[in-house]
Formats: structure tokens, sequence, C-alpha cells
């Protein structure tokens, strides 16, 4: 089966090319310098594309649809708001954050670079707290995090500084994925932290809010920790969570050898 | 021979004790201050004063007071140790802070870092590293210890 991606600088687009890549050996990316897309598919009878929402790439693709109607086209949606003039078999949304998403695609970003993740002893820690998304001038937050400091092996990283010899300042992109493996807990302000943590076996809590005016959050914050650190690590369910994805893409793809060859794969690699 | 590093030399109780730790050890010991600036001293030196750069090229032990003068200290060929005495944890007011920038000095290897109170070993350990010793407000005796 043939899969062609349009290139995208988004690392989410070349970390699910490869992770297709993985199970379809005939994927590749099109670089658009050097052929036309309607000689790509015709030189290579091609059975899926996926491409973006670009308008120039849009464009380029419904008269691709008219042409080859046996191909299919996924379209990797970055802006829910940007109109396309094509219209695809299957959207996939690369904004989608949150677990039990349509698709659970997000599961994809950077899924090369957290694969890379290493234990390193300076990131050591119980909980790694990142700050990005919480509101310094919450003093709720600021007992939450000292409370956490007092009570765990904590660091924190992140965008919005904290006044607390904990806090390490911002964290390098190349890093974050080894101090995510490197720590139990994650405690964290933003959706999109979850995949990341569960891709790094971290255990991950993310709080949208902590009421101001309750103890019992914090309590709560702090007994979710406990019996977090205190449980056996997981298992890297990850990995079986990320062939359930291409497997749902196929399935709804309607691509039984890619599903069955993604079910193999699995079982030989889970086994 | 013992060589501390600081940026200035100003009126404060750190700098207080400090020269009085050092007027204490330089009658057993070589000693010196490698400083950019004295503005005040507050008891008199009976030990060499020198510029920072200085430092560079100290041959013995050698002790820096600050992140930023613990460039200068993870920076020395010549040191035949190297110590960071910890008085407070300066990265809280740094603007726009990195972690990268604390690598080079936290994390360094060569560098052992001396705490200043139970508080500060703590709160290290689970930052860093242990450090390798407790020295309260520059008390000359444990400073011996931990360093010797």
């Amino acid at each position: 089966m043939n899969i062609v991606f349009t290139q995208h600088p988004d690392p989410r687009v070349q970390g699910l090319a490869q992770a297709i890549a993985s199970i379809n050996p005939t994927t590749f990316m099109w670089d658009n310098n050097q052929k036309p897309l309607f000689d790509v598919l015709y030189d290579n009878n091609i059975n899926v594309i996926f491409y973006h929402d670009e308008e120039t790439i849009a464009k380029t693709i419904s008269m691709a649809q008219a042409e080859f109607p046996e191909t299919q086209f996924v379209l990797l949606k970055f802006n829910s708001l940007l109109p396309h003039n094509s219209s695809p078999d299957l959207t996939l949304v690369m904004e989608q954050s949150t677990i039990g998403g349509p698709l659970f695609l997000d599961y994809f970003t950077n899924l090369v670079d957290l694969r890379n993740k290493k234990y390193l002893p300076k990131y050591d820690s119980e909980v790694v707290v990142f700050t990005d998304g919480l509101d310094p001038n919450e003093s709720m937050f600021s007992l939450c995090l000292r409370t956490l400091c007092y009570n765990f092996k904590t660091k924190i990283y992140g965008q919005v500084p904290f006044h607390f010899p904990y806090y390490l300042g911002k964290l390098d992109p190349t890093d974050y994925a080894d101090a995510l493996f490197s720590s139990k807990v994650l405690v964290g302000f933003e959706n999109s932290r979850l995949r990341d943590a569960l891709f790094c076996s971290c255990h991950p809590l993310i709080y949208q809010g902590i009421d101001p005016h309750s103890f019992s959050s914090l309590d709560d914050l702090l007994l979710k920790c406990r019996s977090a650190i205190d449980s056996p690590p997981t298992n890297d369910w990850t990995l079986d969570t990320y062939h359930d994805i291409v497997v749902k893409i196929f399935t709804k793809l309607e691509h039984p050898k890619v599903v069955e060859a993604a079910l193999e794969y699995k079982a030989g690699v889970l086994v | 021979m013992i060589g501390v590093i600081v940026d200035e030399v100003y009126e404060s109780p750190q700098h207080y004790f400090m020269i009085k730790a050092l007027n204490q050890l330089s009658k057993t010991h070589d000693c010196y201050l490698f400083t950019n600036k004295v503005n005040k001293l507050l008891v008199k030196n009976e030990f060499a004063i020198m510029q920072q750069l200085e430092a560079l090229h100290h041959p013995g032990i050698l002790i820096s007071t600050s992140l930023f003068s613990a460039q200068v200290l993870a920076n020395s060929l010549t040191a035949s140790k190297k110590f960071f005495y910890l008085w407070q944890m300066d990265w809280i007011n740094m603007q726009g802070l990195h972690s990268k920038q604390l690598d080079k000095i936290l994390y360094n290897e060569e560098i052992n870092i001396i705490a200043r109170s139970n508080g500060h070993a703590k709160a290290l350990t689970n930052i860093c590293k242990e450090p390798c010793g407790i020295v309260y407000n520059w008390d000359a005796e444990s400073l011996e210890k931990v360093i010797l």
C-alpha cells in the first residue's frame, strides 16, 4: 500500500509519517519542489494521501481528487477555522489534545522525540511540575507548589516564573521528555501535558483549576501524588495505544491489509 | 592555599563573617580573596585581596560564593579542589531563568556544594546533589573540616 504525506514543518506530521512508516514501508513524504503531486499519484499508484489544510495544498488536492477517485484523502487539520476546498475521506484534527477525542491523534505529537527519552539524574524527581498555564497571582497555586516541594522530591520548570528555590527555570524542549521520564508524577495545568506524560511512563495529574477557597483540593492533590509515587511503574502501554490509533485510522479508511499488519506488528512487539 | 571568590566586597553580614573566617584561617593557611571591587571592609584583612581574574590560575582550594562567581570557579583549570558555598539560592531572583544556566554549576561533578543550613542542604539534595557539608555563617572550623 502506497501512502504519501505532504510536507509540513509541524513535527506532528513528521511523527505521524514515521509512525505509519514503521508499519507500512511504502510511506513517503512528498517534496513539492521535486515532482508535481499529480505525477507522484500517477507514477506510484498511491492509495492514501495525508495532506494538511494549507490553501495551496488544498487546491491541488481538490483537483487530484477529481483525477484520482480511487485514492483516499486524509486531511490533517491544524486550524479548525480555516476553510478548505477539498472534501476528504477522513479528517484528523491535530489540535485535539484531550483523551477521548475522535482519533486520539494528538498522541502522535513529537512521537519520535518522546520515544528517545532517557533517564537523567539531574531530572530525577518524585514530582515534576510545569508552571505553563498557571496564574502566578493565584495564592492557592503558590501554596500548592510549596506544599508539594515540602512533601516530595519536586522540581519545577516552565514559562511562568515561580519565586522559589525549586523553580529551575524554563526547560529546553530537547530535555522535556527526559525530565518527564526521570519523574514519577507530573503535575501540570495544561491538557497537552497529559499525552506527553503517558508516553514517558509518568503519572499525569492535570489540574484545570484548584479551588482557591478549598484546602480539600490541596489534600486531594497530595494524596494522589503519594498514591502515584507508591504505585508500581506502569508498563509501556503507550506502545499499545499507539498501534491502536494506527489500526483505528486504517479501519476508518477501510484498508484491511494495513489493519492486519498493524495488529501483527503490535502482537509481535508486545508479546 | 585557600582562595575565595566574591563579586564585590560590601557591608553585609555575609562578608563580615567571611573576612573574619579568612583572618582566622590565614594563621595556618595562605588565604586569598578574589574580587572585582572592594566597597568597604568591615574588618581589617590579614590575607591577600586580588583581582577576581587571578582566581583562574589559583593552584589551591577555590571557593565561590554566588552563581556568577561560580562561573569563574567552573572555568578554573588549576584549582586543586572546587567548592561552591551557596549563601543564598540566587537563581530565584534571576529574570528569564533557563534550566541550562544552572547545569554547569549545580550539576558540575568537579564542584562540591557547601550548604549554609540544614534547610538549604535538604533543598539542594532535592534539586541537584547532596552538599559535601554544612557551614553556618562562615564558621572557620566547620569550613576547614569540610574543605581540607
